[in-house]
C-alpha cells in the first residue's frame, strides 16, 4: 500500500453483488462476486466469473435490435447480420459506451472495480438483514483467494463489525494465500469436485492436488465442503464415495450436495460461448441415497 | 387481556391443527360456483314514499336505508351460520346496487353544481363495532334519546330522528331475518340444521338489537351491519376484529359453550361471507373485454365524484373499474399494539390469518399489525401465510405509524388504537370522517419543465413559470418544481376546507354516524362534522417517479453536465424519439430504492418538501380537519401513468408508474433489502396516512424452512428499519405466463393490488402484463 491509502482503498474486480442471496451460507446474505477463476469447468453457471477482465456481455432476448450499439461504437463490434446481432469480441476495448447507449439493457459490461471500503460500507447498512436472520457476507464468485489482498480487506472489515462472515472458495490457490482470508472467515465454503486427478484436470483444467492440500490443512475451521452434482460427472457413486472417504480421512465433517441446476448455461449465450452439458436434475430418491452414502461414512450432510 | 401462555409455538399451533369441516367444504366449493354464474340484478324502489318528502333530509336519507332494508331478500346460503346476503345463491341476485332517491329536485340542483350527488358517500369508514358489541343498537339508540332534550334546532332533532329510523330499520331487517331461519327450520329435516336455524333466529333477535352474548352473535351482529352498509352505498371496513371479538371468544371457550374447531368453523363461515358477491364471470376475462383509448381529460370534463379538478394523472378507462370489480373495502385488521402499549395479538389473530390462508379467496382483506414486541412466531406465521400467495397479510408497522399519527394531533391512545380504511390508509376506527385526494408530484414536475401545460392532454392546468429550457441550475428546477406543488397543494387544501361539510347536504350518514364516536353527542351527522376526529390525507402519487427525475436532471444535466436542460425538454418532447443515447443516460442515474444514499437524500427531499408544503396549507384549517401525508396509486398505476408524459426519468409517455410506493418498475437493482432501506430512509413519522412498499418474491427465495426464517427476517428487519407499511407478493413470473395460457387451471391464482388481492385471471391483459413485468423485476 502506498502511503495514505489504507485497506479500504484497497480495489478488486467483482461482477455482481446479491443482497438476499440464498444458497451461500446461513440466514439474509449478501453475497459478492469476484472476478476471475483459475478452474474452468464445464459445468461453471456463471461463465462470466472465469476471466480476470471486464467483459461484454450480450442478452439477446433483450436487444430490440435499435441498432444504437453500432453507432456509438469507437471499433466497429457490433453489426447485424439479418437481423442477428454479431459482437466481434476480439475488437472490443470494453469502453462500456455501447452498454450505457442500451435502453433495454441487453448490452452490459460484467465486472467493475470497486474499493473494500464501499463494500463495507454496504455490508454495514445491510447489518440489520444480517443481524435478524443470523446472515452475514459471502465473498464468493470466481475465486476469492485470486484477489486475497481485496477479500482479506473486506473480510477484517466486516469481523470488525461483528458481521458474520463466510468465503466460497475453489480451493486452487497457494495455501499462503487462502490462509490469510480463512484467519478472517467464520465459515468456509469449500468446493469438492472431483476425487479422482485425471477426471478433475479433464473437467476442470486444473489437478486436485492442491484444492485436497488445502481441504486438509481446513480441519480445525468451519468447513463446509460443496459438491456439486453434475450428471455423469461428479454424481457417480465411485465419485461421491472417494470424496466423502477422503473427508472422513482429513477429518472434514460438513458437507453440502448441490443438485444440478438445469438453468446453468443460461448466461454462455451472453458470451458467445456454448454450452456441452446436458442432464436432469437429480430425483429425491437419488439425493437421498447420496445423503445415506455420506452418512455412511460419519459426515454430517444436507442437500441445498 | 392477552393470554401470553398462547404465544408459545407449540401451543399457538394446536389453534390451526383443525380439519375442516363438510359445511365449510361444502360452502367454499358453492361460493366459488356461484362467483362463477352471471348474476342477477335486483331491481330497488326508486323513490321513497312522498308522504316522507316534507321531512328534511337526514331523516328521508335514513327512509331511503329502511326502505331498501324492509325489502331487500332475507333467504339464506344453505348450511351457512350467518344470516345476511348482499348475494343470493339460487338465484343467484346481487343487490348490493339500487338506492332510493330521497332528494328534492332543488337539493339535487345544489348539489350537482357542488359534484355531488345522493352517491356521494365515500365510505372508506370504519364504524365503531366495539360499541355495538357492548350495547347493542338499543343502547346507542338510548344515548340519541338522551340527547333530545339537549337538541337546539330542527337540524339536530332530524338528525337525532334519523338515527333512530336507521337504527330501527336495522333491527326491523334482524327480525325479517330471525323470520326466515325460523321458516326454514320449521321445514327442515335435518334436526342438527333446524336447532342450528333456530339459535340463528334467537341470535338475530338478540343481535345486534342488544348486547352481544357469545362470539357467534358477536360475527353475527359484525356481519350484519357490514352487510348492510355495503348495500346502502357506505362501502366501510371492519377494523380490529381480532382485538373486539376476542373476548367474546375467550368467554365462550372458558365456559365450554365453543371449543376452537368450532369456533373456527364460524370463523371460515364469517369469511366466507365477504366473498358470496365475488364475480369472476367470463366476461372479466381479458379477451371478452374492448380496448379502449384512455380518457385523458378525466377529473376535468366529468369530475371525480366530489374531487373538484384532477390533481392525479389518473386518466380513465373502465379497464382499471373492472379490474376492481372485486374490491370493496372490506379490510380487516388484525394484530398490533392495544391503546394501553401491550401487544394486542391473541388466538382470534391467528385464527382470521388461518381462516384467509384455507379459504383461498380475496376476501375479507387482510392486514397486521406488527411491533418490535410482536410474537416471532406471529411474524412465522403470517409469512407461511404470504408464501400461498396472495399478497395477504399487508404489513403495517406500529413503531412508524403510531408516532406518525400521533403528529396529525391524535392522542397516543387512540394512535395506538388505529385501523385502515378499508385499503391502507390509516384511520382511528369508530371516531373519525376520512377523506383523501391524490396529487400527482410527477405532475408538478411535469407542469414545472412544460409551462404549467399537461404533456398529455395539453391544458394549462399548472403555472406557467417560464421556459424550462432557461433553467440553469438544479435549484432552479427543484424551485419550479416546488412552485408547482405549492401551487397544486394550496388550492387543493382550500377546497377541502371550503368544502369539508358539503356532503351533509346531500348525502348524510344516519346509520353511520350513529356508530361514530362524536355524532350522537354532537347531534351532528358525521358528514357535518360529528365525528371526533376528521382527517384528511395528502397522498403523493408517482412519488418513486419524481424523486428518480429530479435524480436525473440533477446527475446528468447539473454534475456530469453531459446534456442541457434544452435538450432534455426537447426529448420529453419528442417523447425520447432519436433521444435513445440521453435516454439511456437518465435510466443510468441513481434511482430511488436501492440503498444508495445519493439518490436517498433526493428522495427525503421530495417527500420532506411534500408534507412541509401540506403543513403550511394545513395548519390554518387544523381546527376543522387534521390533515396527514402518505404516498399513493392504489390499484391505478396504469391509468395514473397514461395521463402522464415522457418523464426525466427515462420513463416512456404513458407507462405505468409503480404502485405506491414501490421503487419504479425494474430500477431497483439493488435486491428486496436494498428497497427496504431506502424505503425506511424517507420516513421521520412524516407519513402517517402510509403509503406502501410493494415487493415481489420469487418462489425459490422463499421455499421451505429456511425461505419461511429468511422471510420472517426480511419482516422483523422491515419494523427494525423503521418503514410504514410492506407488501409481499409470493408467486413466479412463469406461474403467471402459465396463468394466461391456461386460464382454467390458474382460476383460483390471487395477485396483490395496489390496495387489495384479485383473481389473476380476470384482471385485462394490460394488468396481467404489468403484474409479470413486475415479478420479472425480481427475478
Amino acid at each position: 500500500m502506498t502511503e495514505g491509502t489504507t485497506e479500504r482503498d484497497i480495489e478488486g474486480l467483482i461482477f455482481d453483488v446479491d443482497t438476499f442471496a440464498v444458497h451461500d451460507g446461513p440466514g439474509i446474505r449478501m453475497s459478492v462476486y469476484f472476478k476471475g477463476c483459475p478452474l474452468v469447468c464445464r459445468w461453471c453457471h456463471s461463465p462470466e466469473s472465469q476471466s480476470a477482465k471486464p467483459q461484454l456481455i450480450l442478452a439477446r432476448h433483450r436487444c430490440v435490435a435499435c441498432g444504437t450499439c453500432v453507432q456509438v461504437c469507437p471499433q466497429g463490434v457490433h453489426h447485424f447480420d439479418d437481423g442477428r446481432h454479431v459482437v466481434e469480441r476480439d475488437r472490443c476495448i470494453v469502453c462500456g459506451q455501447c452498454a450505457q447507449a442500451c435502453v433495454p439493457g441487453a448490452l452490459a459490461i460484467k465486472g467493475h472495480t470497486i474499493t473494500a471500503g464501499e463494500i463495507i460500507d454496504q455490508a454495514r447498512r445491510l447489518k440489520p438483514f444480517f443481524d435478524s436472520s443470523g446472515g452475514g457476507i459471502t465473498l464468493t464468485g470466481g475465486e476469492v483467494a485470486l484477489q486475497a489482498s481485496f477479500a482479506e480487506a473486506i473480510l477484517r472489515g466486516c469481523q470488525a463489525m461483528g458481521i458474520h462472515t463466510a468465503i466460497e472458495t475453489c480451493g486452487a490457490s497457494r495455501w499462503d494465500r487462502l490462509e490469510k482470508l480463512v484467519r478472517h472467515t467464520d465459515l468456509v465454503l469449500y468446493d469438492l469436485k472431483l476425487i479422482d486427478d485425471d477426471a478433475h484436470r479433464c473437467q476442470t483444467g486444473s489437478s486436485n492436488r492442491r484444492i485436497l492440500d488445502n481441504a486438509a490443512r481446513l480441519v480445525d475451521r468451519n468447513v463446509q465442503a460443496r459438491v456439486p452434482l453434475i450428471p455423469h460427472i461428479t454424481d457417480t457413486e465411485e465419485n461421491l464415495r472417494g470424496i466423502f472417504a477422503f473427508m472422513g480421512r482429513v477429518g472434514l465433517s460438513s458437507v453440502a450436495l448441490l443438485p444440478y441446476n438445469t438453468s446453468a448455461g443460461a448466461k454462455y449465450e451472453w458470451l458467445d460461448r456454448p454450452y456441452e452439458l446436458e442432464g436432469e436434475q437429480q430425483t429425491d430418491e437419488q439425493l437421498e441415497t447420496f445423503l445415506v452414502m455420506a452418512r455412511e461414512e460419519g459426515l454430517d450432510a444436507v442437500v441445498d | 387481556m392477552v393470554v401470553t401462555a398462547l404465544r408459545r409455538p407449540a401451543e399457538v399451533s394446536q389453534l390451526w391443527e383443525y380439519a375442516d369441516t363438510a359445511r365449510v367444504l361444502d360452502l367454499r366449493r358453492r361460493v366459488r360456483f356461484a362467483m362463477e354464474q352471471p348474476p342477477l340484478s335486483w331491481t330497488c324502489p326508486s323513490r321513497i314514499d312522498d308522504r316522507h318528502m316534507s321531512r328534511l333530509l337526514p331523516v328521508r336519507k335514513a327512509r331511503a336505508i329502511a326502505l331498501k332494508l324492509s325489502l331487500m331478500p332475507v333467504e339464506l346460503w344453505e348450511g351457512q351460520l350467518f344470516a345476511g346476503s348482499m348475494t343470493l345463491e339460487h338465484p343467484h341476485v346481487h343487490y348490493e346496487g339500487g338506492f332510493p332517491d330521497y332528494a328534492t329536485e332543488q337539493e339535487h340542483a345544489r348539489a350537482l353544481a357542488l359534484r355531488l350527488s345522493i352517491r356521494s358517500v365515500l365510505g372508506h369508514i370504519v364504524p365503531d363495532y366495539p360499541r355495538v358489541l357492548r350495547k347493542g343498537l338499543r343502547g346507542i339508540m338510548a344515548d340519541a334519546e338522551t340527547q333530545r332534550a339537549r337538541a337546539e334546532s330542527d337540524e339536530e332533532r332530524a338528525f337525532l330522528d334519523s338515527v333512530e329510523i336507521a337504527l330501527q330499520a336495522v333491527i326491523d331487517h334482524a327480525e325479517r331475518l330471525a323470520g326466515h331461519c325460523d321458516d326454514e327450520a320449521a321445514t327442515c329435516e335435518d334436526m342438527e340444521r333446524a336447532a342450528e336455524l333456530r339459535q340463528m333466529a334467537a341470535n338475530l333477535r338478540e343481535v345486534p338489537a342488544g348486547p352481544v352474548q357469545t362470539f357467534w352473535q358477536a360475527l353475527q351482529s359484525v356481519w350484519l351491519l357490514h352487510m348492510i352498509f355495503h348495500s346502502t352505498m357506505n362501502g366501510n371496513a371492519v377494523g380490529r376484529l381480532d382485538q373486539y371479538a376476542w373476548p367474546y371468544l375467550e368467554a365462550d371457550l372458558d365456559a365450554g359453550r365453543l371449543d376452537r374447531a368450532k369456533a373456527a368453523e364460524l370463523i371460515a363461515c364469517f369469511c366466507l361471507k365477504f366473498n358470496e358477491r365475488a364475480k369472476t364471470t367470463d366476461d372479466q376475462l381479458p379477451e371478452s373485454r374492448e380496448e379502449q383509448e384512455p380518457d385523458l381529460f378525466l377529473g376535468t370534463e366529468k369530475g371525480l365524484g366530489s374531487r373538484h379538478a384532477s390533481t392525479s394523472s389518473q386518466a380513465g378507462t373502465m379497464r382499471d373499474h373492472v379490474d376492481a370489480t372485486n374490491h370493496w373495502l372490506q379490510n380487516i385488521v388484525v394484530g398490533g399494539l392495544t391503546p394501553s402499549g401491550e401487544d394486542g395479538t391473541n388466538p382470534l389473530t391467528y385464527l382470521l390469518l388461518e381462516a384467509y390462508r384455507r379459504n383461498q379467496m380475496t376476501n375479507p382483506l387482510l392486514t397486521l399489525r406488527l411491533h418490535r414486541d410482536s410474537p416471532d412466531e406471529l411474524v412465522r406465521y403470517a409469512c407461511e401465510v404470504l408464501k400461498d400467495g396472495g399478497g395477504m397479510p399487508a404489513l403495517f408497522n406500529d413503531e412508524q405509524l403510531i408516532p406518525a399519527i400521533e403528529c396529525m394531533g391524535i392522542p397516543l391512545e387512540d394512535a395506538r388504537d388505529y385501523t385502515n380504511d378499508g385499503c391502507w390508509e390509516t384511520i382511528i376506527p369508530g371516531r373519525t370522517d376520512f377523506g383523501f385526494q391524490r396529487l400527482s408530484t410527477m405532475l408538478c414536475l411535469e407542469y414545472a419543465l412544460n409551462r404549467g401545460r399537461s404533456r398529455q392532454s395539453g391544458q394549462l392546468r399548472g403555472l406557467d413559470l417560464g421556459d424550462p429550457r432557461n433553467f440553469a441550475s438544479y435549484d432552479r428546477v427543484w424551485q419550479a418544481f416546488l412552485a408547482q406543488l405549492d401551487h397544486m397543494i394550496g388550492q387543493h387544501v382550500r377546497h377541502v376546507a371550503d368544502t369539508v361539510n358539503n356532503r351533509s347536504l346531500i348525502a348524510p350518514v344516519p346509520l353511520l354516524s350513529a356508530l361514530i364516536d362524536g355524532a350522537i353527542e354532537s347531534r351532528r351527522d358525521m358528514t357535518a362534522g360529528g365525528a371526533k376526529y376528521r382527517t384528511h390525507g395528502l397522498l403523493a402519487e408517482s412519488a418513486a417517479h419524481t424523486i428518480d427525475s429530479l435524480l436525473a436532471i440533477k446527475k446528468v444535466i447539473f454534475e456530469d453536465k453531459t446534456a442541457t436542460m434544452a435538450e432534455l425538454c426537447d426529448a420529453l418532447d419528442a417523447h425520447f424519439q432519436g433521444y435513445g443515447s440521453l435516454r439511456a443516460r437518465l435510466l443510468a442515474a441513481p434511482k430511488y430504492g436501492n440503498d444508495d444514499p445519493y439518490a436517498d437524500q433526493v428522495g427525503r427531499e421530495v417527500i420532506d418538501a411534500f408534507t412541509s408544503v401540506a403543513l403550511k396549507h394545513t395548519q390554518e384549517h387544523a381546527d376543522i380537519v387534521k390533515c396527514g401525508c402518505g404516498v399513493a396509486t392504489f390499484s391505478w398505476y396504469i391509468g395514473i401513468g397514461e395521463g402522464l408524459g415522457a418523464s426525466p426519468d427515462g420513463r416512456l409517455a404513458g407507462e405505468p408508474v409503480s404502485s405506491n410506493f414501490s421503487p419504479a418498475l425494474g430500477r431497483d437493482k439493488n435486491g428486496i433489502p436494498g428497497a427496504i432501506l431506502s424505503y425506511a430512509a424517507m420516513h421521520d413519522f412524516n407519513l402517517p396516512i402510509g403509503g406502501p412498499l410493494d415487493l415481489r418474491l420469487n418462489r425459490n427465495l422463499v421455499c421451505g424452512e429456511k425461505g419461511t426464517d429468511r422471510m420472517a427476517a426480511l419482516v422483523r428487519t422491515f419494523v427494525e428499519t423503521g418503514g410504514g407499511m410492506m407488501t409481499l407478493t409470493v408467486v413466479d413470473a412463469e406461474e403467471l405466463r402459465a396463468a394466461q395460457r391456461e386460464p382454467d387451471k390458474y382460476k383460483w391464482l390471487r395477485v396483490r393490488m395496489g390496495g387489495w388481492c384479485a383473481y389473476f385471471t380476470m384482471l385485462s391483459r394490460q394488468q396481467q402484463e404489468h403484474q409479470i413485468r413486475r415479478q420479472e423485476g425480481q427475478a
